[in-house]
Order: C-alpha cells, then structure tokens, then sequence
C-alpha cells in the first residue's frame, strides 16, 4: 500500500507542475460529469421532437437550436457524451483484459505460446486500427454493441505488447525470484508481484485509448456503420447535420467540437501522465 | 544488405497470407448464407449455381480458402453484384483516387511538420515552440472528417473558393488533402522534435559547434540528418494510417476512391466489393511498413549486415 500511495502522491504532485495535464484532466471530468447526469442535465430527451422548431437557429427554449427533426441540440449533445464514454470505457476495457490475459500468458509462458500470442498481435496491428474496426462492424452488423466491440478486439494488441514486454523482464527479477524460492505459486506470482508492475503503462495507454476510441467509434458513426438512430452520437450527428451545413452550422460545429475537447483533454493527460507514471516509454 | 532485405520480403508472406485469411473469413462470419451474400438482393437460380460452382461452398473451410488464394493469384478478386462489374476493375478505378488523396496527404504533412518540428526543437520551451507543441496536440485530437467539414464550411459554403466535394482537378484535392495531412503532420512535429532534441545534446554536435562551424549548418547538416531516422519509420507507419484515414475523408468529400466503395458495399451488403477494398487497403499498409523499413535501413549506417 506503501507503494501505491507514493505513486499517487507522485502523480498529483506532477500534476500541479504540469498545468496542461490538469486541464486535461478537468476537461474530462466536465464531460465524465455531463454524461453521468445527462438524464438531469439535459433539458428535453434526445429523441423529443418540437415540430414548432425545425432547424431553429438559437432561442432561449433552444440554447444551440434545433436539427432537421426539431430536437433539441444541446439536449443530443449532452446524451451524445454517454455514447462516446461508454464506448470509450467498454472497448478500451475489452482491450485492456484481452490484452492482458494474452500478454501475461505469451511473457509467462514463453516458447511456442509466446510465439503464437506475437504472431497474432503482429497479424492485428498490420491492419489500421479504423480499417478493421470497419471489417468487423460489417460481420457484426452496425451498431453501437458491434462498435464497442471491434474496439476492442482491435486495439488489445498495443497493451498485449506492453505487458509482455514487462512481465518477460520481471519474471527474471530478484524478488520474483525470491517468491517463488518461497513457495509461491504461478498464479499468486502473476496476479501479486509480476501485474502491479503493468499497472503504470497500462494506465497511460488506457487514457490515451480512450482518446482513440472516443475518435474511431465519431467516425465509424459518421459512416453508419455505429451508432444507429434515434440515439444521439457526436458521429452521426456530423454526418446528419452535414446536409444543412448551410443553414445551421451549428449542428455541424457544435458535435464536432465536443469530440476534440474530450479527445484533447484525455491526450493532454494521457501525455502528461505518461511522463510521470512511466518515464522510459515517453518518446515524444 | 541483401540477405536482411530477402528475410524482410519473405516474412511479408505469412502476414500477406493472413490478412487474406481474415477479409476471407469476413464474408464467412458475416450473418446469413455467404451464396445469398454474393448474388446480391436479387438472386437468380443461375447465378447461385455459378457461384456455388465457383466458389465451392460445399467444400470444407480450407479447401474454399486455397479456392479464394488461387483465384487471388490468377487476379480474380469476385464480382460486384450491385455494380455489375469485377471488382478488379473496379480497384483499377478508384485506386489511384485513394493513393492521389493518400500521397497528397503525406506530402503535406512532411512540409509542414518537419519544419515545424525542426524549429520547436531547436528553440525548445520559447513560446515558438510551446505554440507549436500545442498546435500539435490540438491536431492530434481533431477528428480529419470533421476538419473536412469545417474546411468545406469555410472554403466552399462560405469563401466560395473551392469545391465542396468531387474529384478531378487540383482544386479538389486542396481541402481533403489538408484535412488528412493535419493530423500526420502533427504526430511528426512531435516525432521531430523528440529526435531533433536528443541529437542537439550529443557530443558531434558540440564538436561541430566548437569548432566553429555556423550554426545553420550544425543544425541542417549534422544534427537533421542523423535526427531523421525516428521520423521516417513513424513515417512508413503514417502511410498506412493515410490510407485508412482516406477512407473516412473520400466519403466526407464524396471522392470515388477504394474507401467510398468499401463503405458503400458495407451498407449495400455487396461483399466481394468488402472483401476486395479491404484486401488492397490492408496490402497496401504492408508494403508502406515495409518501404519504411528498407529506407530505414538504406539510412542508418549503425546497422551493418555481414
């Protein structure tokens, strides 16, 4: 515990001597905050038509006006968020246990295993992250369930490498040695010594994953191939509100900007927290 | 030299074969019968025996696969249903729509985040380059079909200068162009002036500076060459990641490239179209990585080969 707390002191001291970390970070909670609450935040339902308002521009009964339906915009974005985190947290959670589990094993077991889990992460990552993202939504048929998934099954291989890469090297160290001079077990090795060691780099590639997903799932919905309708996506919303660029730019501008916000905001901590958490990866 | 760049080229083998494996496996997976799949919304007796035929879908799994190679190999990618066309003419059309776009894109980003790089570096932690790091993040985290739309809005609703969308002349490659380019050009900033800033420091460049040499020529002779490695493998990388970016940005723009068609046959369930847009995609990112290892290699004279 000892450990973890001056990690987390660590952290937050750094955090103050990188002010663009912390915005970062803030940013993201404004829009964590948003999603959570959107039910209470947002003055209409997002599928709530005013049939008075089609295409309205700004009013005090629309803060941002309305789209082609007469549906509140402010109201689609603030729903809009919960597609984007959930995406974000469910795919980049599927990556990080997929990831996990075949890291460990390939760097834990090592010989025919090992080589299998790297050819496997070599095949994935030969493929563009958003070109077989829209592979696999074409076999799970589109939708939002199916975008969270290809994720997810897309992105496992960058924390499979970086896991494997850490457990090879600790499993030589000496106090992995030493537990299991002591009697310890595989697993209790694995699951106590060798995976608290992971956490850092994965924690920095899970912010900055986020920030990829948040991005893929926009456009895998601005194609169709995400989020169907009437639920709100910052992506599809793009591709709708394209149509009356002319007359509401608004319904262009304002999902657009919600998705570099929140991608900016988990990159500035992400590059942040790399830079605290796990100095040696920090290339750029 | 030789023998690495032979091993290099052999081992593309297995990972060409099986990307093929994968989009093969695609039309499989996919829901429903894979016959119906390929006649299309209207099948017609003959046509699902031609393709049974064809195809051999009452034979077992990997005697239909080295059915789909050998018929690769011979260039017979299938044939689009709702098209009415073998989708190796139809590759043969949008192909060079994609790589215009893509090769736009890259030449973009190298004249803008070379340079930018090069000078953050150089004048690292002034406000020069606290603007650029900055910009660079901010590029980094704009979604490209989004900078597609706001160009489109600016340019071609407002300003009325450019066309909003099409394909043909330069004036249509300006605003997709710019909208893929941002983002690579970014991520090279960043790889620039990483690599730039651990040069600056090593002892060479104290040398060339001691014995006083202009710093003009310490910076772009010494220092930018031996900085450039880092950033043409991050290169080779950003070429496949054009590629994949394109096929969002042809569809902002409505450009008849090999993305619009891979989107379109998704959404018209037209899988040889699927099949043969994704297999040329992901080849086409293969060889990018390995163009970039061989240049990566021709470069940098620490690696030797005996």
């Amino acid at each position: 515990m000892q450990e973890t707390n001056s990690w987390y002191r660590r952290t937050l001291r750094y955090l103050k001597r990188r002010p663009s970390g912390t915005l970062g970070a803030g940013v993201v909670l404004v829009f964590m905050v948003v999603a959570i609450f959107a039910p209470y935040l947002a003055p209409y339902h997002y599928a709530d038509q005013d049939v008075e308002a089609i295409l309205a521009p700004p009013s005090p009964g629309h803060p941002l006006g309305t789209d082609e339906l007469g549906r509140d915009l402010l109201s689609r974005l603030i729903w809009g968020s919960r597609v984007s985190f959930s995406v974000g947290l469910i795919a980049v959670g599927i990556g990080i246990s997929v990831g996990l589990v075949l890291g460990t094993l390939g760097g834990y077991v090592g010989g025919l295993v090992d080589r299998l889990v790297v050819a496997l992460i070599d095949i994935v990552w030969s493929f563009p992250t958003i070109l077989l993202a829209i592979g696999l939504t074409a076999i799970l048929r589109p939708g939002l369930r199916s975008a969270m998934v290809a994720l997810g099954l897309v992105t496992w291989p960058q924390y499979a490498r970086v896991v494997r890469g850490q457990v090879l090297s600790y499993k030589q160290r000496e106090f992995v040695e030493a537990a299991r001079s002591m009697g310890a077990s595989n697993r209790r090795i694995i699951l106590r010594h060798i995976l608290p060691q992971v956490m850092s780099p994965i924690i920095v590639l899970a912010t900055l994953g986020m920030a990829q997903a948040i991005l893929v799932e926009a456009a895998l919905s601005y194609l169709g191939l995400g989020v169907q309708p009437p639920m709100p996506s910052w992506g599809s919303m793009l591709e709708r509100g394209r149509n009356y660029i002319y007359e509401a730019p608004l319904l262009t501008f304002a999902p657009g900007l919600s998705i570099t916000l929140v991608v900016l905001g988990f990159n500035l901590m992400g590059d942040a927290l790399r830079d605290v958490l796990d100095p040696y990866t920090s290339l750029r | 030299m030789m023998r690495y760049l032979g091993t290099r080229i052999l081992s593309m083998i297995p990972v060409g074969l099986a990307i093929t494996l994968v989009v093969f496996l695609i039309l499989r997976l996919a829901p429903g019968d894979p016959v119906l799949l390929l006649a299309g919304p209207r099948p017609t007796p003959e046509l699902i025996e031609r393709i049974e035929r064809k195809w051999g879908f009452d034979r077992p799994l990997h005697e239909q696969f080295f059915r789909y190679v050998s018929h690769l190999i011979r260039g017979d990618l299938g044939y689009s249903v709702m098209q009415r066309r073998p989708v190796t003419e139809l590759i043969a059309l949008s192909l060079p729509v994609t790589l215009e776009l893509g090769l736009a894109g890259i030449g973009l980003a190298i004249a803008i985040g070379i340079p930018a790089g090069v000078v953050s570096a150089v004048r690292s932690g002034s406000w020069v380059d606290q603007l650029a790091m900055f910009a660079s993040i901010a590029g980094i985290s704009i979604p490209g079909f989004w900078l597609g739309l706001m160009l489109i809005y600016a340019f071609a609703v407002r300003l009325k200068w450019l066309p909003s969308s099409g394909y043909g002349t330069l004036q249509h490659l300006v605003l997709p162009a710019v909208a893929l380019g941002t983002s690579s050009a970014a991520l090279l900033s960043r790889v620039m002036r990483s690599s730039m800033l651990d040069v600056i420091r090593r002892d060479y460049i104290r040398t060339a500076r001691a014995k006083g040499l202009a710093e003009r020529v310490v910076i772009y002779k010494h220092a930018l060459k031996n900085a450039m490695l880092p950033v043409v493998t991050i290169l080779g990388l950003n070429l496949g990641y054009m590629l994949a970016g394109s096929v969002v940005l042809e569809n902002v723009f409505a450009r008849p490239g090999m993305g619009r068609l891979l989107i379109n046959g998704i959404l018209q369930r037209d899988y040889p179209v699927v099949q043969g847009m994704l297999l040329m995609l992901a080849l086409s990112v293969m060889l990018a990585n390995l163009l970039a290892d061989i240049t990566y290699v021709f470069l940098d004279p620490k690696i030797r080969f005996d």
